[in-house]
Formats: structure tokens, sequence, C-alpha cells
């Protein structure tokens, strides 16, 4: 357990000092930025827009992410020191992913609020967002991870990630989304879509580290 | 009127098949060549 | 029966006896999906207008075919991979590497042939029904895959890494196909059921069904000569 601790806490100090948190949230807030120069700067449909646009900005900053997730370890054995380790490999990259998570997911959500100002977000419909965000981006991290696992001995292969881990980001989009517009729309509970996000990343968390440690096995072999 | 769209569809069908078609049999025809090569000169 | 599967598979996972196989069979295959292509496109000629439609409902018979073996393709590529990782087939890789651009291909045409019809439907280009929407999440599910055996240099961790991106994606597709539906139904958009299920009359149905089964013989033979070629590459690469 400690072990899984330290592996997360490494993984951590590792984005924090390579600025990769820093880039993150200026990714996500450059991306929200531009948006108005494209959609016009006219509130009303802004507010209308906010929270799917700011959905799909978390994504995209969340995808550029991904290359420096399992590539330094790759190039310079870490990766397989970690397999030698008394925990299990699935186990260990499960560290290092909360450790992304931590670093990066959790400082992009957090900025979430500021980047939904920019685009005159409804303030009654903030906390919903953030609750989806909160449930979904844990899928969104695992399925990225699968994604980094598999590219990871490719050079550059940031765009391929990006491209293999996208269409597993739909499912969870819509459900983000709908979540979001929930309360909003019908006076629905939220509960059911909460629910379905937070199963989905469950899932996600349960199983992807075996696809992960698997990709990772065959570009090590 | 809406003739155009109907060949515009098979036109868009049939035209990235035979693509497909040739590149593979071309493909399939140089692979066999060169497995053909060395066995030549042996 | 299951047993004499496995028999069968074994016999031809020798590449050798496959090529023989494959040779055997390659020119038939073909002419049979000439054949019933033919056929089929003489059939969509007669076809009746349709009362809402007209004439385009001719666009059906492409653009649905191509749909079917759109997912077909994809399923193959599981199955493959499957048998590749799971069961260590020596011809699972080579069948879902020749399969991809054939899958490919027809979830592009899908998705063109799908536009085409909305246009006269709807008047617009692209529509983000159901179906379509499902598709295009498909095509890039195809060109990932496509993608990651042109990166990885080293064949067989490219064939590995591939069969494992096969294998998880697939369990993803009914997950997008379900979000998908279900997402479309959340956002009902003004023309209601689109492309979708009245149930066919004989006259439309049959000419489907002959072109369905022509593109898979298509697809089939496509395949076929896709196998034959990797697998000829495969045997270059061994010996360099």
């Amino acid at each position: 357990m400690s072990l899984f601790m330290t592996l997360c806490g490494a993984h951590i100090r590792l984005a924090w000092r390579g600025g990769q948190t820093v880039l993150a949230v200026s990714f996500l807030f450059i991306a929200v930025t531009l948006l108005p120069f494209g959609l016009g700067p006219e509130l009303k449909l802004l507010r209308a827009l906010a929270p799917g646009l700011l959905w799909v900005v978390l994504a995209i900053s969340l995808l550029t992410t991904l290359d420096k997730l399992f590539q330094a370890d790759f190039e310079d054995g870490t990766l397989d020191r970690l397999r030698l380790l008394p925990l299990a490999f699935e186990a260990a990259l499960l560290a290092k992913l909360c450790g992304h998570f931590l670093a990066l997911v959790l400082p992009l959500i957090l900025s979430v609020p500021l980047a939904g100002l920019l685009l005159n977000i409804d303030g009654a419909r903030l906390p919903l967002l953030l609750a989806a965000m909160v449930c979904g981006a844990p899928a969104l991290v695992m399925w990225g991870g699968i994604g980094a696992g598999l590219a990871v001995s490719v050079r550059r292969g940031g765009l391929l990630t990006v491209l293999i881990a996208m269409p597993f980001y739909v499912p969870v989009l819509i459900f983000g989304a709908a979540a979001s517009q929930a309360a909003l729309a019908t006076g629905t509970a939220l509960w059911p879509y909460l629910g379905i996000l937070a199963a989905l990343s469950a899932a996600t968390i349960l199983l992807a580290p075996f696809a992960i440690a698997a990709a990772l096995r065959v570009a090590q072999d | 009127m809406y003739d155009t769209y109907i060949y515009l569809s098979y036109a868009a069908t049939f035209v990235p098949l035979a693509v497909l078609i040739g590149v593979s049999f071309k493909q399939l025809n140089e692979a066999r060549r060169l497995v053909q090569l060395p066995a030549e000169s042996d | 029966m299951l047993k004499a599967l496995e028999n069968i598979s074994a016999h031809y996972a020798n590449p050798t006896r496959f090529m023989a196989l494959a040779a055997k069979w390659h020119a038939p295959l073909w002419g049979l999906a000439a054949l019933c292509l033919a056929y089929g496109l003489y059939r969509v000629a007669y076809v009746p207008d349709d009362y809402q439609q007209g004439a385009t409902v001719k666009i059906m018979f492409v653009h649905v075919p191509a749909a079917w073996m759109a997912l077909f393709g994809y399923s193959f590529i599981f199955f493959a991979s499957v048998a590749a990782l799971v069961f260590r087939h020596p011809l699972g890789h080579v069948a879902a590497r020749a399969a991809a651009p054939v899958g490919a291909v027809f979830t592009l045409i899908a998705l063109v042939t799908g536009s085409l019809w909305g246009q006269p439907m709807w008047g617009t280009w692209w529509v983000w029904d159901a179906r379509l929407t499902s598709v295009l999440v498909l095509f890039f599910i195809y060109l990932g895959y496509i993608a990651l055996w042109q990166a990885i240099d080293e064949p067989t961790r490219a064939a590995r890494a591939a069969s494992l991106l096969a294998i998880v994606g697939f369990i993803n597709v009914p997950i997008v196909k379900f979000s998908v539906d279900w997402w479309n139904t959340l956002h009902q958009p003004a023309s209601v059921s689109r492309l979708a299920r009245p149930a066919l009359h004989a006259d439309f149905l049959y000419p489907l069904l002959i072109m369905g089964l022509g593109f898979l013989l298509l697809f089939l033979a496509l395949t076929l000569t896709r196998m034959q070629m990797e697998i000829l590459r495969q045997k270059l690469r061994r010996r360099s």
C-alpha cells in the first residue's frame, strides 16, 4: 500500500517539476479563450453552450497530457523496474494513473469554474458540471492510459495516442454533457447520469490497468 | 432531379472499391514477384 | 461441430497450406461476388419508387450494406485478433491486418452515401443521427487501428499491439452504440425517424439482402486477396 502511495507521489512530483500541470491548465485556458473568437462574443449563446464546450475542452486538454504518461519511463527503463517491484505491475500502473489524475486532471477540473466564467456559465449549473466531471474524468484518464500504453514504443506517438483514445471518449462525453444539462433541462434528477459516469469510471479503473499492462509488456518484450 | 444523388452514391460506392481492389491486387502481384526473385538467383 | 472447426483452423494454420487453399478459392470467390453484385444491381434498377423518398430510396441499397460491412469488418478483426492473441493462431494477425483497409473503405462508403442520402431527404449534407454518428466513430476506430499497425516498426510487436487494441476497442463498440442511440433520442432532431426501420416491403427487402450478400462476398474476396499478400510479405521479411 505504501509502495502504491510512493509511486503515486513520485508521478505527481514528476508532473509538477516538469511543469506539466501549468502547461495543461494553460492549454485549457487557451482553448476556452479561442472559443468566443470562433463562436462570437454573444453571452447568451456562450452560456447555453458552456457546459458542453467545457467538457470537450477538458477532454482535449486531457488528451494532450497523455504522451507524457509512459514514454519517459519506457525510454529510461523505469517501466522495467516497475515490473520487478513486489507490487503487481497493474497496481503500479494504477498508482501512476492516480498520480496523473491528481497532478494533472484535478487541476484541470479545478480550473473549470474560472474557465466557465469566461464563457458566462450559469453559476447554478457549475456544481453539477464539476460533479459530473469528477465522476467521468477517471474514465477518460483510464482510456487515455490504454492509448498511451499502446503507442508507447512509437516516437512522437502523441497524436497516435489521441487517435486511439478518441473513440473511447465518446460515451463519457455523451453522458458527461447530459449530466451537466440534466437538472436544468427537465428537472430530472442528476443521480442516474452521475451513476452511469461513476459506473464507467469504476469499470475502467478496475479493468484498464490490465489492458495497459498488457500493452506495455508488448512494447517491452 | 434527385437522380444526381443516386449516381453520386453509386459512384461513391464503387469507385473506392475499385481503387481498393486495384491496389490490393497490385500489392499481391508485387509480393508474388518479389518472393520469386531470390529463388531465381540461387 | 466446434471440434471440426478447430481441426480445420489448425490444419490451415500452416501458411503454406492456407496459401494453397486460398489459391484454389480465390477466383471462384471473386466470381461469386461479382455475380451476386451484378444480380443485386439488376434488381435494384427495377426497384419501385418509395412513397416518401421517390427514387432516392435506391441509395439505401448501397448505404445499408456498406454500414453492415463496416460493422462486420470490425467484428472480423476482433475475432481474428482473439484467435491470434488468445489462441495463438498463426494466421490471426494476418487476417486482421488484411481486413482492416477493407472495413475502413466500407465505413467511408457508408458515411458518404449516408450523407448523399440525407441531402435530398432533409436538405443537409450531414446529420448527427444515431447510425451516421456511430459509423463516424467506427471510422475513427478503424483509422486508429490501421495507424497503430503502421506506426510500430517491429512486426511482431505491431501485431500484438494492434490485436490488443482491436479486442479492447470491440468492447467499446456496443457502449458507443448504446450511448449514441441514447444521445440521439435526447436531442431529438427536427425530422424524426431517419434512415429508420419501418418494416421493409419485400420489394425492397430482397434486393437489399442480395446487395448485402454481394458486399459480404466482396469483403471476403478482398480479404482473401490481402491475406495472401500479407503472408507473402511476412515471408519476405523473414528472409531478409
